[in-house]
């Protein structure tokens, strides 16, 4: 499905990425972990198209397309969904209507009608009720004013209405409370099909409890060091990442 | 009653006369040129009008500074036209008024050979179209505003040809009174001034949006006076202009009062080789202490050939005053067009959503 294939990227002069490799199949999470500036979260920016990253090296590929030729857009529309740490607020948006033409835009790729704004009221309610996310935050501007747990809930909630068919969740356990965790794993759960696969990146085992991976991955200095079963994440717990990052 | 608002209605057109763009150097553009280019005016019908009337609200039209057409009588909210003939001759005034009942009298002067008196009900918005098909033409609303009256005008400009078109309101608010105005201008002009003259007694209030699309010259002046204790003035302007079209807003806002309050907001969104500019001035006298002021001019640059000019002033002469301007001028953010971008918008897309949510800060103010 996801296909990276020893994927090097850099910031100007400096690498990021050093050859990353990775193989997500259909139906899968696989979680990401690793300590605080060792690519994670450049992993999904590399993918989604961020312009200031350079691809130095690599490959990867969605559903055997090139996603690297991609424009930004274009990856978004090919299926894959890329969650921001810290989701930008855009005041002068309302949410609703972000996502009627985030929506749209997919339909329109898909050859599919597009949905107006009294038909899609209805719809996103619906999908609102499934990613749980509270039927207030559609009528909020995107962002704007929320906490940091609101934006990543509502980063889901776009994750159920645009139905790609791969996510990257960076971080989307960060700054949620125990309950609110619990909901958005939930939420992920919800949106998990046999033809859908999830990367997780997440310094913590307690989603990975709730949101079981089938591979876990420590990405340390722009590679993946080492990767296991779920099993890896209960020891990183323990014991951290010196012993891998010793290695 | 409305004899005596006659002629103070002629007499004010008389002393303010109709604006002209010898007002101010005009910065970018020949004048001289856009006159001699100007179209001979021309006879309108209903369907030139239709796309500015609603026909189930108040409202009359001006075109080329004459009456045109005057709203239907029987609407609820009992709004009223009779026309009325001239009581100034020599200038041709025309006169809009409210009866007594009604704690608002209006007077509407301008090169017109008739007069208008209006009676109605001062919470229901009355629509004016200002229309213009050819050549120079202006004429001059005056508003007076007793104790406690409100009014709420909606002010649509209509360029139907290459004109030059200008258009002077003078308000004096009374005690406690409040003034709402919506001024739109619908599609791009040849010459375009909008003048505003307010005066604010103790308490009284002034909601002001303007939403203009530009044109080759189109000018907005508002010179408010908060001469009340307690008085306040809330402007809001957003200038949505393309091609090569032009807007510039001049605002002169003075506290003359302690206690008085404003709020100015003026966005720009520029697109292909059009061009804005802001010139404004809190003046605070000696005395106004406890004045509240506040200038915001932001301006969105989605060309490399479009350009804003900005400049906010403050003339502060007096010592316990709250005073505060500050003006930008970028592109649209560049992590907004990424966040869009990657939930599947092109360029274009997000472009026209984030500049739409630009605008929608002034727009959403409109109920019309």
């Amino acid at each position: 499905m996801l296909t990276i294939s020893n994927l090097q990227a850099a910031v100007g002069e400096k690498t990021i990425l050093r050859g990353v490799d990775l193989d997500l199949a259909p139906g899968q999470v696989h979680a990401i972990m690793g300590p605080n500036g060792s690519g994670k979260t450049s992993l999904g920016r590399v993918l989604a198209g961020h312009p200031a990253y350079t691809v130095t090296g690599g490959s990867a590929t969605l559903d055997g397309k090139d996603l690297l030729a991609l424009d930004i857009e274009e990856r978004a529309l090919a299926g894959l969904f890329v969650s921001w740490q810290y989701p930008v607020e855009v005041p002068g948006v309302a949410n609703t209507e972000f996502l009627r033409l985030a929506v749209n835009a997919r339909r329109r790729h898909r050859d599919e009608p597009e949905l107006n704004a009294k038909d899609f009221a209805p719809w996103i309610a619906e999908v609102a009720k499934t990613a749980q996310v509270p039927a207030d935050y559609l009528t909020k501007p995107l962002n704007a004013g929320m906490s940091g747990g609101q934006k990543k809930r509502n980063e889901i909630l776009q994750l159920h209405a645009l139905s790609p068919s791969v996510a990257f969740l960076d971080e989307t356990d960060s700054g949620l409370d125990i309950d609110a965790i619990k909901s958005v794993a939930a939420s992920i759960n919800a949106w998990r099909r046999a033809d859908r696969a999830v990367i997780l990146v997440t310094h913590f085992q307690r989603l990975l409890e709730m949101v079981k991976p089938d591979r876990v991955h420590v990405l340390a200095d722009g590679r993946i060091q080492q990767s296991g079963g779920p099993e890896l994440a209960e020891q990183l717990e323990r014991e951290g990442y010196d012993w891998i990052v010793r290695v | 009653m409305i004899g005596s608002s006659v002629s103070d209605a002629a007499a004010a057109a008389a002393r303010l006369g109709a604006p002209t763009t010898t007002l101010e150097d005009w910065r970018y553009v020949r004048v001289d040129s856009l006159q001699a280019a100007l179209e001979a005016p021309r006879r309108v019908g209903a369907a030139d009008l239709a796309p500015w009337l609603v026909e189930e609200e108040p409202s009359f039209v001006v075109v080329d500074g004459q009456f045109h057409h005057l709203g239907r009588a029987d609407l609820p909210g009992v709004w009223g036209f009779r026309v009325m003939e001239a009581a100034d001759q020599a200038r041709s005034a025309a006169i809009l008024a409210t009866t007594t009942e009604l704690p608002t009298v209006w007077a509407l002067a301008g090169p017109c050979q008739q007069a208008l008196a209006v009676r109605g009900d001062a919470g229901v918005p009355l629509t004016i179209v200002n229309a213009a098909t050819g050549g120079p033409s202006g004429w001059t609303l005056r508003c007076e505003l007793a104790p406690g009256a409100r009014l709420h005008l909606v002010i649509r400009h209509a360029a139907l040809g290459k004109a030059r078109s200008a258009f002077r309101l003078e308000a004096d608010l009374s005690r406690g009174a409040h003034l709402t105005v919506e001024e739109i201008q619908a599609t791009p002009a040849t010459i375009l001034t909008s003048q505003a003259d307010l005066t604010l007694a103790q308490d009284s209030q002034v909601t002001w949006t303007s939403c203009w699309t530009g044109g080759d010259l189109v000018r907005q002046r508002l010179d408010a006076t908060l001469q009340g204790r307690g008085a306040s003035c809330d402007f809001a302007a957003l200038a949505d202009t393309a091609g090569t079209a032009q807007a510039h807003v001049v605002t002169r806002v003075r506290h003359a009062a302690p206690n008085t309050s404003s709020r100015q907001l003026i966005k720009t969104v520029l697109a292909d080789a059009s061009r804005t500019s802001l010139d404004s001035v809190i003046a605070v006298d000696p005395g106004a202490d406890g004045t509240d002021a506040d200038l915001q001019n932001r301006n969105l640059i989605l060309s490399p050939l479009a350009r804003a000019d900005t400049r906010p002033q403050l003339d502060i002469r007096a010592d316990e005053v709250k005073a505060a301007h500050g003006a930008t001028i970028g592109r649209l953010d560049a992590d907004e067009m990424l966040y869009l971008r990657m939930r599947g918008f092109s360029e274009t897309e997000a472009t026209a959503t984030l500049s739409h949510g630009w605008r929608d800060e002034v727009r959403g103010r409109l109920t019309r």
